[in-house]
């Protein structure tokens, strides 16, 4: 169809659709494309606490031998537990040097495993009996010696778990103050930054006393 | 119809008046044929009605429920001791959950035995694995919720699989079901998945299904259906109608029942020290996965990698199997190596399960898991061999008896195969004998049954490869037939 100045109507009204049509999909993928970056490199918000805060967990003179308990550190939603193990450890504090403390998130898969005393058989698989103080993760069967910076020594953990570093004070109370490697469970899982233990949640301020 | 509105006094023009308004007796779906009103042609269909009773009593549920760590478990718990019937309606929505996935399942696998994935219905089978895959993830959404030891637990593997998983899919599926807002954040998006979002998915895969659906029509029977079988039909509206409805209701209240005859307990309250002595296994349907985490061949670094990528292979194949199993037949009676498969599929299946619920917690010797693993597809394979053998042999169909003539290399591969048979047939008598006695002397780990399992196995094979051997033999001329079948009975003169 011609109009009268003899253009073709419907070739001009074409164009310009095809050029509509071109120009909206560059822009829906620009679009697109600026949100895959943020889901792709998400930008992880600095966080100004970049040191490890020193916090009291707990005094030497109420933990007993084989008691886990249990505290947070370094964020407020990252359990770990504190146990007097009865033997000597490696980075044990106290009299004997046998006061240990882990984070209680397994590497494997993120469940919290649960203390076995030397002899006894977690209460998922009574076939497995503990040769001494070890940590048993129920899940899936991950097995840590707390004597050994929590080696893995069984099971389908691919890493230790992070050994909380603690001090023991004059008056016999003890602190935590920081994480050694790998980094806790979830927080960039698998690096041996322990500076990624402190994003992703709040710093531990002040803890409750523990008993 | 308009042209019987005011008939048949009141109640007939009541009648009169919905239908014509309603246009029920002039249905736009096809008619369904009378071979189709069984109930294994409805199983996708009782599938959806498990998912509307999810619907009604989640959206009652959900009047009660606060999806925030501290009161996610308390408001559980308000359900369960204060709401009216709020236990019974707890039950009715997990068992029916249950019901829902094993339907979808039964739905599946029963589409696979009938070729129903076949040209031209790929596409629906893809779009139903995807319907099942929301129907997965309706089940994982769900378990973190009431906030249980258990369900903590099972949200942080699932998210730790996820972590596992390579760049950027990791990060996106991260990003949709965590966010970074730590416990609160991540039970927020699991319940708006869980709520909003996975219904809203499934509802647009359905409706895509059933168009396809209507567009095709329902399968012929395997053996085909006569032109007469084809031409019966019925309509949409009444007939089929009330068929659905009387299998629903007595689905519905199958479930009811079951529901108030077994009402659930709530769980503990999660804590890390309760979650460290729980046994925190997965619901049935994920069992298998568990297992196969468990196995310890994936104890090594980057085994968490292998061992998903087996899960996301068998997910895979799921998908794009009408585009692998491609031949034209649909009879079961004529695709042994495919129906073979599914068997053997379903039986790992139930296998991995149960040994899962059976060892929570342990770790799995590589060896074991080969063993067991390997001898349930070899137990499988070999009772479907059987099964067709019995099944469908084709007794009228009359055997040739080839010419006696002296095949010399025929002959002396026979005997090498005699003398292979015999050496495997002594060390499998003696296994199993001494699997036997190991038995009888009270050693039921799963490693001694597993070497009775396939040592018996072993030699029932051996005396199966003999007895063929023995029947190609022909004994008037001392030759060898060629042409005998497996499991042939009695010499044909």
């Amino acid at each position: 169809m011609r109009d009268a100045q003899g253009h073709d109507a419907d070739e001009s009204r074409r164009e310009f659709l095809k050029i509509a049509a071109a120009a909206s999909a560059l822009l829906a993928i620009g679009g697109i494309a600026s949100v895959m970056k943020v889901v792709i490199f998400p930008s992880i918000p600095a966080n100004s606490l970049s040191s490890f805060p020193r916090v009291k967990v707990v005094s030497v003179a109420s933990l007993a031998t084989g008691v886990p308990v249990e505290f947070s550190y370094p964020l407020d939603n990252e359990p770990n537990y504190v146990i007097k193990l009865g033997t000597k450890a490696e980075g044990g504090v106290g009299p004997d040097g046998d006061i240990v403390a882990y984070s209680d998130v397994c590497q494997h898969l993120g469940c919290n495993w649960g203390y076995v005393a030397p002899g006894r058989s977690p209460k998922v698989n009574s076939s497995y009996v503990a040769p001494g103080p070890v940590g048993y993760c129920p899940c899936h069967g991950s097995i840590f010696d707390l004597t050994q910076s929590a080696k893995v020594v069984g099971g389908p953990s691919p890493r230790p778990l992070p050994q909380v570093q603690l001090e023991v004070d004059s008056s016999g109370d003890i602190y935590a103050v920081g994480m050694g490697p790998p980094s806790i469970f979830g927080h960039n899982t698998g690096s041996n930054n322990v500076a990624d233990d402190l994003q992703g949640g709040t710093l531990v301020t002040s803890t409750s006393e523990a008993s | 119809m308009t042209d019987q509105e005011g008939e048949g006094g009141v109640a007939g023009r009541v009648a009169g008046w919905v239908d014509s308004r309603l246009g029920l007796s002039h249905p736009v779906l096809r008619p369904v044929p009378q071979y189709a009103l069984n109930p294994f042609y409805w199983l996708g269909a009782l599938a959806v009605v498990a998912f509307v009773i999810q619907g009604v009593t989640g959206m009652i549920l959900m009047l009660y429920y606060i999806p925030s760590p501290t009161q996610a478990y308390s408001s559980t718990q308000y359900i369960f001791q204060s709401v009216t019937n709020g236990r019974f309606l707890q039950t009715v929505h997990l068992y029916t959950a249950y019901a829902m996935i094993m339907l979808a399942f039964m739905h599946m696998m029963r589409g696979y035995f009938v070729s129903v994935h076949k040209r031209p219905k790929e596409v629906m089978w893809v779009v139903g694995m995807l319907m099942g895959f929301v129907t997965l993830g309706f089940g994982f959404t769900g378990y973190l919720l009431p906030w249980t030891v258990v369900s903590y637990s099972a949200t942080h593997v699932g998210v730790g699989m996820v972590n596992a998983l390579p760049q950027p899919l990791s990060n996106l599926l991260n990003f949709l079901i965590v966010g970074s807002g730590g416990d609160a954040g991540e039970l927020l998006r699991f319940f708006d998945l869980h709520v909003v979002i996975l219904p809203a998915v499934l509802l647009v895969l359905l409706a895509v299904k059933m168009y396809m659906l209507e567009a095709h029509g329902v399968a012929e029977p395997t053996s085909g259906a006569s032109p007469e079988a084809k031409a019966k039909t019925l309509p949409i509206f009444p007939d089929v109608t009330v068929y659905v409805l009387e299998l629903s209701l007595l689905f519905g209240a199958g479930m009811l029942l079951i529901s108030a005859l077994f009402p659930l307990n709530l769980p503990a309250e999660y804590s890390a020290i309760t979650a460290g002595q729980a046994t925190p296994q997965p619901d049935w349907y994920f069992l298998w996965i568990y297992q196969i985490l468990k196995v310890s061949v994936f104890d090594v670094g980057g085994g968490l990698a292998a061992a998903l990528s087996v899960v996301t292979l068998v997910f895979v194949v799921l998908v794009i199997l009408p585009f692998i199993d491609r031949g034209k037949t649909r009879a079961i009676s004529r695709r042994p190596v495919y129906v073979t498969l599914g068997l053997i599929f379903v039986g790992e299946l139930v296998m991995l399960s149960y040994w899962g619920y059976e060892t929570p917690g342990a770790t799995i010797p590589t060896e074991q898991a080969a063993l067991v693993v390997g001898g349930t597809a070899l137990l499988i394979a070999l009772g479907s061999l059987l099964a067709y053998r019995v099944l469908y042999s084709r007794a009228k169909v009359r055997l040739q008896t080839v010419p006696a003539a002296r095949l010399p290399r025929t002959e002396v591969r026979s005997g090498l195969a005699f003398t292979v048979l015999v050496a495997v047939g002594a060390v499998a008598i003696g296994t199993f004998l001494n699997s036997i006695v190991g038995i009888a002397l009270g050693d039921y780990s799963l490693a001694s049954v597993g070497l009775f399992v396939m040592s018996g196995t072993a030699l029932a094979l051996d005396v199966l490869g003999s007895v063929y051997l023995i029947y190609r033999l022909d004994l008037r001329t001392g030759g060898i037939r060629r042409k005998v079948k497996a499991l042939e009975v009695g010499w044909r003169e």
